[in-house]
């Protein structure tokens, strides 16, 4: 009976080990550029932007980066994190499955994303110092619009840091989109060519 | 003695208005100032007050020249000529080849209607759209 009880506790153990493992293993694999790409490949040239981020992005020359899900998903706690994380699985999948990318209005579609789709728990579970730092260097032009926001925290009136931060993360992501959209020619050689060919 | 005494009353009197009137004054100068130049959007929000765009000294000296304290929050043109880069290269009006660093209060304004500078020559409908903030 003590056998069983030992082989059952070591087997408990080790099944644990496993899926505690394998599972963070899981969410990491997913929650970066190749997996996230494999749907928003959909989206187009927007992951591109975040690559060619100097801050956040690929392009940061210290070699910093962060990864889809550093943004992308609340860090407020486990459960929220892995929660959405399956919400946004389905929705996305979903989506790509069953709407036509070319029908999107992207540059609209930021102010949406923004709002749903960027948490300031995200953002605070890096740069957290940064209300600290306020509260220290209040009379900085910077850390009394920071001190504003702790203020307006859990109010009617709160504020999220892409309310002032709108473009953070995304090199260029508005030209990009406009561009994307933009068939009219880019050069004198594509405007001849236009020409030209409205005359025949 | 009664006259003496009506001139005591009508001196404390006329001394309590002159005080009621004194201390009116700044009120109703500051009321009327934050009326006349109140701010909106996100700037109201953020509670700026007025030493937060104009660094003079004195309130009679303040003047618009304030691009420097714009910048201390906006960085510079660059930035924002990203920040505007969803308009395209014909209505990016922070990628003007003509003006590339002007006073930001020459379409910005926070006390009064804000403008669009570019449409003085540019008159396309795109152009003709665009709210500045």
């Amino acid at each position: 009976m003590r056998k069983i009880l030992l082989l059952t506790v070591i087997a408990t153990f080790f099944a644990s080990m496993i899926l505690i493992w394998g599972g963070h293993k899981v969410v990491k694999v997913t929650g970066d550029a190749p997996f996230c790409g494999s749907c928003h490949a959909w989206d187009g040239l927007i992951a591109k932007t975040h690559l060619d981020d100097p801050v956040h992005g690929a392009a940061n020359p210290k070699g910093v980066q962060a990864s889809c899900t550093d943004c992308h998903l609340p860090h407020s706690s486990l459960i929220a994190y892995l929660g959405q994380k399956a919400i946004n699985g389905f929705s996305e999948g979903w989506t790509v499955l069953t709407k036509d990318p070319t029908k999107k209005d992207w540059l609209a579609n930021r102010e949406h994303a923004r709002k749903f789709y960027t948490y300031d728990s995200s953002c605070l579970n890096c740069h957290q110092s940064l209300l600290d730092q306020a509260v220290q260097t209040k009379d900085e032009p910077m850390s009394k619009m920071h001190l504003k926001y702790a203020e307006l925290k859990n109010t009617k009136e709160a504020m999220q840091c892409t309310d002032c931060h709108k473009f953070v993360g995304h090199k260029e992501l508005g030209l990009t989109l406009f561009q994307q959209n933009d068939k009219r020619p880019k050069t004198w050689e594509e405007w001849d060519k236009e020409r030209l060919e409205k005359k025949k | 003695m009664k006259t003496l005494t009506m001139r005591i009353i009508i001196s404390f009197f006329v001394l309590g208005l002159i005080f009621l009137w004194a201390s009116d004054v700044p009120q109703n100068t500051a009321t009327s100032n934050n009326h006349q130049y109140a701010i909106d959007g996100i700037h109201k929000k953020l509670s700026l007050g007025c030493k937060e765009c104009h660094r003079e000294l004195k309130q009679e000296d303040y003047s618009s020249a304030m691009k420097e304290t714009c910048l201390t929050c906006h960085e510079n043109y660059e930035k924002l000529k990203e920040r505007t880069g969803h308009l395209g290269h014909n209505n990016n009006v922070h990628a003007s080849p003509h003006f590339t660093n002007i006073d930001c209060d020459i379409c910005h304004k926070s006390h009064k209607p804000s403008q669009n500078l570019c449409l003085q020559c540019h008159g396309q409908q795109t152009m003709k759209q665009l709210i500045v903030k």
